[in-house]
């Protein structure tokens, strides 16, 4: 029994569990004794906040070219995790044919099924949260550039305390651009659009893109359904925001969408075609051929 | 679940999530709110709170005596699309940043929403209000039954404090934000913009006498006294300026944003800084009466004079008093984390603070800073 529980455990995995879990317990520690809002604010909003103000003066002054060049540095360097999304994404859809099949089978046990499909992405290597994981990584970049990008365009008193707080003490050329310059067109880009479906159509229209090349087709009609709502809804949801954020927080919405697009078209080429035939094909040989292995064994049990 | 079903569902609790998320929630949590201010006078404290509401209560007690509007505007889906028309003459003021400047008669409070409002001052009904094209962030300075302003549409107005008709032809013209009330003597109006200059113009015509560039952006208030023009600017010092041509006297560097209204008394201008210093320099150079004062927090706003000494508040909600001979300071009382970003109001020994929670304070300093009521009253 010992020795089954002992060729179980993978050292790999037991170094990565071991290695993520110490660094929630690092996180955990460093923010109760030093103070989340500290970490928040030294750690992802000001070093944000003074690149794009940092951005904004050296290139030309506009807003928009200073957002548009931090949102690809950002794109770049959250490209590993993207790529770790597409491939993911692209395992599961590979195993779907294989999740149907165990669906069909064990669909009245729950329990039974549910291990099948955990022997099975263990198999194809395989996490289904691994789709997610990336995108909830990147949600705190966000919403700390969400927050950079409303102090910069301050135009209320509060923000422009905070940007004053906020800005880093040998940054000297702040004060030749504080107030920047936040009009750009028809927009004043503190404020939300004003037309004002401009810009809720263009982020709505981009994210829906986006989504769309990113979804990968499921072959369970409920997943199918659940990835078409929201494939519709998040374009929607993103379309009110914009009608209620500063229209400047929209502009980063449609360009990191446009960019995104463009990385998401870039990667499905350069990932290799044969290396995507080959995971699937891998996992669902290697399931399969588990699988065939196991009704043989089940056949010649029946026979006794 | 039928995957319609729940795909409904989900499509719901998305559309529930983003109305809360996005501010679509009663009008007394806007998303842009106000420091409470407060001024004070013949036994009445007049405020403008974070919420919106103007309100007038008897300084002894604290009790309300009138407030604009009597009820507040409640929420409902759609309700956080901007509402500045003249229409909605029931709903809340939107964010007020500046002081209420009182005359005989009436109260003006300056609002975001992009209007100056004279209230009657005995019963609160509104007499005039004026749309300017943009927000106005500082308050009104009166003289001579003119209200000076100017605001976020880079404009500086004068308008009759009685009727709210203006008494320039045009309004004066800068080339950014006017977030400062103006300073005011017999000849000139003097205002600093965040176009890096401070403007000089003609009282009776509006038309620019001089101007002077300072360092950078000027965001808060000029203030006159002496002859001279002292006031804070984004490159972190703060000047004195000739208020007769603009001519620099002197320039301090004062490690942070000066942005609060400075107090110039007995030789000494006192100003705050927004890195939580408190400076005392002599008017005529510059010179430190003491070291600055490091207080806890940032220090947005002016200080205000109590019989010799300061008083000022902090965005972390401690209010000191310091010794003006010392530079020695002790804490007065602590809001508990209400940020005090506006200057307090000080009528003999009683002291009244506005609080960024939308609370007003009154503390006796007779009694050490015994806080003697508060607005709204405590919940029992």
């Amino acid at each position: 029994m010992q020795n089954v529980s002992r060729a179980q455990i993978d050292p790999k995995q037991l170094r990565k569990t071991l290695l993520t879990w110490g660094i929630v317990a690092a996180v955990v520690i460093a923010g109760s004794q030093i103070g989340w809002s500290v970490i928040w604010r030294e750690g992802l909003i000001r070093p944000m906040l003074n690149a794009l103000l940092f951005l904004y003066t050296h290139l030309g002054r506009s807003f928009i070219v200073a957002i548009a060049a931090f949102t690809v540095a950002l794109r770049l360097i959250t490209s590993p995790l993207q790529i770790r999304q597409v491939r993911s994404t692209r395992k599961m859809s590979g195993l779907q044919p294989r999740l149907a099949e165990l669906q069909n089978r064990y669909g009245g046990d729950k329990a039974r099924l549910a291990q099948e499909q955990q022997k099975l992405y263990k198999q194809a290597g395989v996490n289904p949260l691994g789709g997610c994981l990336p995108t909830m990584v990147q949600f705190p970049i966000w919403i700390g550039l969400y927050q950079s990008i409303n102090s910069i365009l301050a135009d209320t008193p509060l923000e422009l305390m905070n940007l004053g707080k906020n800005v880093y003490a040998g940054f000297a050329a702040f004060v030749d651009i504080v107030p920047l310059q936040s009009r750009f067109l028809w927009l004043n880009l503190a404020r939300p659009d004003p037309s004002p479906f401009v810009l809720p159509v263009l982020v709505g229209g981009t994210m829906w893109l986006q989504q769309k090349l990113m979804t990968q087709p499921s072959s369970d009609p409920q997943q199918a359904s659940m990835n078409q709502t929201m494939q519709v809804m998040m374009p929607l949801m993103f379309g009110y925001f914009t009608t209620q954020f500063a229209s400047g927080l929209a502009i980063y919405f449609v360009i990191s969408n446009v960019v995104g697009i463009a990385m998401q078209w870039a990667i499905e080429r350069l990932e290799s075609p044969a290396g995507q035939a080959e995971l699937p094909a891998t996992a669902t040989a290697s399931g399969g051929g588990k699988a065939s292995h196991g009704r043989k064994k089940q056949r010649r049990k029946a026979k006794r | 679940m039928n995957p319609v079903t729940k795909g409904g569902l989900w499509a719901l609790s998305l559309l529930v999530l983003a109305t809360t998320a996005t501010g679509c929630v009663p009008r007394g949590a806007m998303a842009n709110p106000g420091w409470t201010v407060v001024t004070a006078e013949a036994g009445v404290v007049y405020t403008a709170l974070s919420t919106g509401r103007v309100v007038a209560l008897d300084a002894a007690q604290g009790n309300e005596l009138w407030s604009y509007p009597l009820e507040e505007a409640k929420g409902g889906l759609g309700c956080s699309l901007p509402r500045t028309g003249s229409e909605n003459v029931e709903a809340p003021l939107d964010a007020v940043y500046g002081i209420p400047v009182l005359t005989d008669e009436l109260v003006l409070v300056a609002s975001y929403d992009h209007h100056v409002y004279a209230f009657e001052r005995g019963s609160g009904r509104r007499v005039w209000d004026f749309a300017a094209d943009e927000a106005v962030i500082g308050g009104a300075t009166v003289y001579d039954g003119v209200a000076y302003f100017g605001a976020s549409d880079h404009r500086v107005y004068a308008l009759d404090a009685r009727t709210g008709e203006s008494v320039w032809d045009e309004p004066f013209v800068t080339g950014h934000w006017v977030w400062g009330a103006p300073a005011v003597d017999e000849d000139r109006v003097y205002v600093g913009s965040m176009d890096h200059y401070v403007y000089a113009i003609d009282r009776q015509s509006g038309v620019e006498e001089w101007r002077r560039s300072v360092g950078g952006s000027v965001p808060g208030s000029v203030t006159l006294a002496d002859g001279m023009l002292f006031v804070g600017s984004v490159d972190k010092h703060l000047y004195a300026l000739r208020a007769s041509d603009g001519g620099e006297v002197w320039k301090r560097d004062v490690g942070h944003w000066s942005w609060g209204e400075v107090v110039v008394h007995e030789g000494y201008v006192y100003a705050c800084s927004l890195d939580g210093k408190v400076h005392a320099l002599a008017v005529a150079d510059a010179s430190p009466r003491w070291d600055a004062l490091s207080l806890e927090g940032t220090v947005r706003a002016g200080p205000a004079l109590l019989d010799g000494d300061l008083v000022v508040g902090t965005e972390l909600g401690a209010v000191y008093r310091i010794d003006v001979e010392t530079g020695q300071g002790e804490k007065l009382y602590d809001t508990q984390k209400e940020g005090v970003l506006s200057t307090p109001a000080v009528v003999g020994e009683m002291v009244y603070l506005g609080t960024t929670a939308g609370r007003v304070c009154a503390l006796d300093t007779s009694r050490g800073g015994a806080l003697v009521w508060t607005y709204p009253p405590p919940k029992t």
